[in-house]
């Protein structure tokens, strides 16, 4: 079972808020889950703590070359504010 | 005892073939039809048929006719060197990024961006003289099974529209079902190509993780995610993985190493291949689904394949691990929706830059999506981290370990794809983690990176399709489609949800 | 009674590589704002990185310089934290399995600060905050970045100075990063504490935010103040992170939440495992130049003074330069050449940095060759220098055969006599206890002989002869 702190600790974390229903809906699905999922607690293993799928040699990396850049107007395009090739953020807005 | 499934052959007026790449590009290559008028085929098809599955959000006519066009004048000077899929029409899942147009991901948090760069594998098919028809429905950020958690609504199973197409890529799959597409691409984290093509009789294709790039389609959970053809037929989706699959730079985790292509290497001879069985993925499946797989091992014992019972000790653990670590890599991928650069922004006032990011969240996502981001946090906090995430490690390659073994005993191990046929299309059952064990059969391969298919391979007492599956060692993905192709080829099942779509009885 | 001072250093250098880290953006400064920028520094969806193997390259010379032990296997991970300068919502670094670990740098006093680790990590965007509104630039996102981190050894500000310079001055040396604390490419942290002698380690304060090596030293003598005050008056302290305020050279707690955040690293999956074989560690190794500690050891051998030495070697291209010339030019002279004209030619720290001088090191030696085997004198020497230095010319343009050929002594006796004869005022002045007098009848010789002279000489027979 979740507690209550660890859910406000992951909401926060989170950058989410949540109303009353939804936290009690949450707490209740999040600990459907971890009760699932707690299985893996009951089992001892001396496999790695690293899964490593892929492993390469430093000599397979990319060399230091300037490749394209976004332009600054496509770049700044998915913002919905920005200013003097920017992006803005208000720090409060208005009326707060 | 085996009862010998009846296999419904659907006829239709005028006589129905499954489309094949191969068929319409060889119609193409001789000028039977151009690709434009192909592509306006699709369109109008897509205009009379998508409105009842909705399974295009976004119809791209302008791309696709513009495509089609250049498709043509470069046949013309390509003549026999043309690239096979030249000029044939296909979908994406609004997960991939094309550069200048919307990817969504179905969600609000990304309801107006447009990618400013084009994937890979995409690109890669553009480089083919692929035709994009447009963007497919999903599960918001791929999350989810039923392709009903998208902000553009369900996606209906073609063969009942009642029923769910299965997810997240139940847009794609829908659209090559019911022959609105030629072939699309999805995505596939835990079965979400496969369980979808299963759902709607169509061939989900999840290739050995590493050898298909990554880059450009939207993360979901990195170490589990793969792009997937999807498409009407084993070698269709072959010609699709022969074409996108590769190292790429853009993508570190793809895999340097030869790729042949398998579409040489498919020609239906099983003879003296193992196909193993585990149990246990038997279990919990419906009587129809059952059946129908006996019926296909029989079908492989005649062809000369050798079935072996094969084990998998820590299968148990494959969704426990596919949840703590898949929400794990969740929520740090979807830390940067915060609506500064890209994406929803809240239009509510705020006191400070974290209270606009965190109502701009909350507003953006849907439940699905706050859920898992809420789990991943949990797993990695440091009082959960040794005892949840590395666990789940640990177990991760326990079970690498197990299919390592496994496929010492046989080539290719055999399964259903999901435990029932396609559930309603508003499935949402109260306690979620019902929702998670249907995939049991299909996660297994996305967290230990193997190659899985899934094809048709009967139909149940509602007409609804059964999925089989094929999964095989790393890299052995010729073998699956090997395999997959040998059942099909010799398989008289018709599947067709008549609702017409583009066939080439021309 | 004297209080310890306990002291780690964390240092963030910015390598001096073409692209960044995980893209292939330029790194190149000062640039309009989001104009290097592309969709993987910005975080765009689907994006993933693409390790530049300069940032392997640099920071294992970094680890080479500073006696690290390059590690044969590393990766990378994810520290979560959510900041408007940070665009994936996570920083990509190395939490797990650093590219250096257990290196030192070797104080002048024989002791040892020894280092834990140096790993690879990105940079944030930068941060302009102005009428209410939060500017953000990307150019800086994904610069790759060592950080250095050292053990808690250092136990005065003194030699946390020296070790910052130290560091700094061996880092220029292998050409990984220009090390400017004013410009940023250099960022220091430091890790304080203070207790009784005898008594456990106290509570540690990080300070940041100080942009300059005297700033850190004003930062650290507050610091230590505070700390011992407290305990005085058994006052608690608090682990926290405090900013240094360069209006008073005070230091504040920042009220920062990235404090309070548990990182939850783990390890990036967009990035595979990298093995760094014995080869590519070689390969470096054979391209290293001489470090600064063994440039300086040759030089005294050669009999230039420490102080002389440590000025020469704290710029790259001035001990290139001077390495080269004294290999056949004379050390003492040359380094008051390069002590005296060449430095006086170029005023600012950042021209001595560049060193860009029109006199060839040959030219230089070959006059530091005349000088010594008294062709000519020091004084004709260092003004055909001056000359040199402003045309670019060689010093035979400037000296002649017959400057070359000296005075004989008998003339010298006879011009000194002269002098004397010439400037009795003078004569009797020094007579008188006026010893500066003295210059004057020298000067009088240097005059008759158009400099040529050896004032040294001129200078003895002077005195004889006033005798």
């Amino acid at each position: 079972m979740i507690t209550e702190k660890d859910f406000e600790n992951a909401a926060e974390n989170a950058l989410l808020y949540f109303n009353d229903e939804e936290k009690e809906r949450f707490m209740k699905d999040m600990s459907s889950v971890i009760e699932f999922v707690s299985v893996v607690k009951t089992v001892n293993s001396d496999k790695p703590t690293a899964y490593k799928p892929l492993t390469i040699s430093a000599t397979e990396l990319r060399e230091d070359v300037i490749g394209t850049t976004l332009p600054n107007e496509e770049a700044l395009s998915n913002a919905d504010s920005s200013e003097d090739g920017y992006f803005v953020i208000k720090r409060r807005s208005k009326g707060e | 005892m085996l009862i010998v499934q009846k296999m419904v052959i659907l006829s239709l007026k005028g006589g129905v073939k499954v489309s094949n790449i191969l068929h319409l590009s060889n119609l193409l290559a001789h000028k039977k039809i151009s690709s434009v008028e192909l592509t306006k085929q699709y369109l109008s098809a897509i205009r009379k048929i998508n409105p009842s599955i909705n399974a295009y959000i976004n119809i791209t006519e302008e791309t696709a006719i513009a495509q089609a066009k250049k498709a043509d004048d470069l046949r013309d000077t390509l003549g026999g060197n043309a690239p096979v899929l030249l000029g044939i029409p296909m979908a994406l899942k609004d997960n991939l990024a094309v550069r200048g147009l919307n990817t969504t991901c179905c969600s609000k948090a990304l309801e107006n961006f447009k990618s400013t760069y084009t994937a890979t594998a995409v690109q890669k098919l553009f480089d083919s003289g692929a035709v994009l028809l447009g963007k497919t429905n999903m599960d918001e950020f791929a999350m989810g099974s039923y392709t009903n958690t998208g902000i553009y609504g369900a996606t209906f199973n073609p063969y009942d529209t009642t029923k769910s197409s299965g997810g997240s890529s139940g847009g794609s799959a829908a659209a090559v079902a019911s022959k609105i597409a030629a072939y699309t691409l999805g995505t596939d984290t835990a079965g979400s190509a496969r369980q979808p093509a299963s759902f709607c009789g169509v061939v989900g294709y999840k290739p050995t993780y590493g050898t298909v790039s990554r880059y450009g389609a939207i993360a979901l959970a990195s170490s589990f995610d793969q792009i997937s053809p999807i498409a009407n037929s084993v070698k269709d989706c072959a010609i699709i993985y022969d074409t996108i699959k590769g190292f790429d730079i853009n993508d570190m985790t793809t895999i340097k190493q030869i790729y042949a292509p398998c579409l040489d290497k498919i020609d239906g001879n099983v003879k003296n291949v193992k196909i193993g069985i585990v149990n246990e993925l038997f279990e919990n499946c419906s009587k129809d689904i059952t059946d129908s797989l006996h019926q296909a091992i029989e079908m492989y014992r005649k062809l000369g394949a050798e079935i072996v019972d094969v084990k998998v000790p820590h299968i148990e653990f494959a969704l426990p691990v596919y949840y703590i670590l898949g929400c794990a890599e969740i929520s740090s991928n979807f830390g940067r929706y915060d609506g500064i650069r890209y994406g929803y922004k809240t239009t509510k006032p705020y006191k400070d830059v974290d209270d606009f990011i965190a109502k701009t969240r909350s507003e953006s996502f849907g439940d699905d999506v706050k859920r898992r981001i809420m789990l991943g946090i949990y797993f990695l906090s440091q009082n959960n981290f040794n005892e949840y995430f590395l666990k789940a490690i640990q177990l991760r390659n326990e079970l690498v370990s197990d299919f390592d073994e496994a496929f010492k005993q046989c080539d290719l191990i055999l399964s259903p794809t999901t435990p029932t046929t396609a559930t309603s299309f508003d499935y949402n059952p109260e306690n979620v983690v019902d929702k998670y064990k249907a995939d049991i059969c299909v996660v297994m391969t996305n967290v230990c990176g193997l190659p899985a298919v899934s094809i048709p391979c009967g139909k149940d007492k509602l007409g609804l399709p059964i999925g089989m599956q094929l999964m095989g060692a790393k890299n052995s993905d010729c073998k699956v489609l090997n395999a997959a192709f040998a059942f099909e080829t010799n398989s008289d099942l018709k599947l067709d949800p008549g609702l017409g779509g583009v066939t080439y009885d021309i | 009674m004297t209080y310890n001072l306990v002291c780690g250093l964390e240092t963030h250098v910015e390598l001096s590589t073409k692209t960044k880290i995980f893209c292939s953006c330029p790194t190149a400064f000062g640039s309009e704002p989001n104009t290097n920028i592309c969709p993987k520094c910005l975080g765009e969806p689907g994006t993933l990185p693409l390790v530049n193997m300069a940032t392997f390259v640099y920071a294992i010379k970094a680890g080479l310089a500073l006696n690290c032990q390059i590690n044969k296997e590393v990766s990378f991970d994810r520290k979560n934290y959510t900041y408007p300068d940070l665009p994936k919502a996570y920083q990509t670094t190395q939490f797990v399995q650093p590219i250096c670990t257990n290196g030192y740098i070797k104080l002048d006093s024989g002791k040892k600060i020894r280092i834990n680790r140096i790993h690879l990590e990105e940079d944030a965007g930068k941060l302009v905050h102005s009428g209410g509104n939060t500017y953000i630039d990307c150019n800086r996102g994904a610069v790759p970045l060592i950080e250095i981190v050292t053990e808690p050894d250092i136990s005065s500000i003194e030699e946390a100075r020296e070790y910052l310079e130290k560091l700094q001055l061996n880092l220029r040396h292998v050409q990984v990063s220009d090390c400017k604390m004013e410009e940023g490419s250099l960022r220091c942290d430091v890790n304080l504490s203070v207790n009784r002698p005898g008594e456990p380690l106290g509570v540690r304060s990080e300070i940041k935010n100080m942009n300059s090596l005297s700033f850190m030293e004003k930062a650290m003598a507050y610091e230590y103040e505070r700390h011992v005050s407290a305990i005085k008056n058994n006052e608690p302290l608090i682990q926290e992170t405090r900013r240094f305020n360069e209006s008073d050279g005070s230091t504040s707690a920042m009220r920062d939440k990235v404090d309070a955040n548990d990182y939850r690293y783990f390890h990036d999956p967009d990035s595979p495992y990298i093995i760094i074989d014995d080869n590519f560690i070689d390969d470096i190794a054979k391209t290293m130049p001489m470090l600064p500690e063994k440039i300086k050891e040759t030089y005294l051998e050669m009999g230039i003074s420490e102080q002389d030495a440590n000025l020469i070697i704290k710029y790259k291209k001035v001990a290139d330069y001077f390495s080269l010339a004294i290999k056949t030019g004379d050390p003492k002279i040359l380094s008051t050449y390069m002590l005296g004209e060449i430095f006086r030619s170029l005023e600012t720290e950042s021209q001595k940095e560049s060193f860009d001088i029109l006199v060839p090191y040959t030219e230089l030696a070959e006059l530091s060759n005349l000088q010594k085997e008294g062709k000519i004198n020091a004084q004709m020497a260092k003004k055909t220098l001056a000359e040199m230095l402003k045309s670019g010319k060689s010093w035979k343009e400037y000296i002649s055969k017959s400057d070359m050929e000296g005075i004989d002594e008998s003339t010298l006796i006879s011009m000194c006599k002269n002098a004397i004869n010439e400037n009795p005022t003078a004569v009797n002045d020094f007579k008188g206890g006026k010893e500066k007098a003295l210059k004057a009848l020298i000067g009088a010789v240097m005059r008759q002989s158009r400099g040529k002279a050896n004032a040294v000489q001129a200078e003895q027979i002077i005195l004889d002869l006033i005798k």
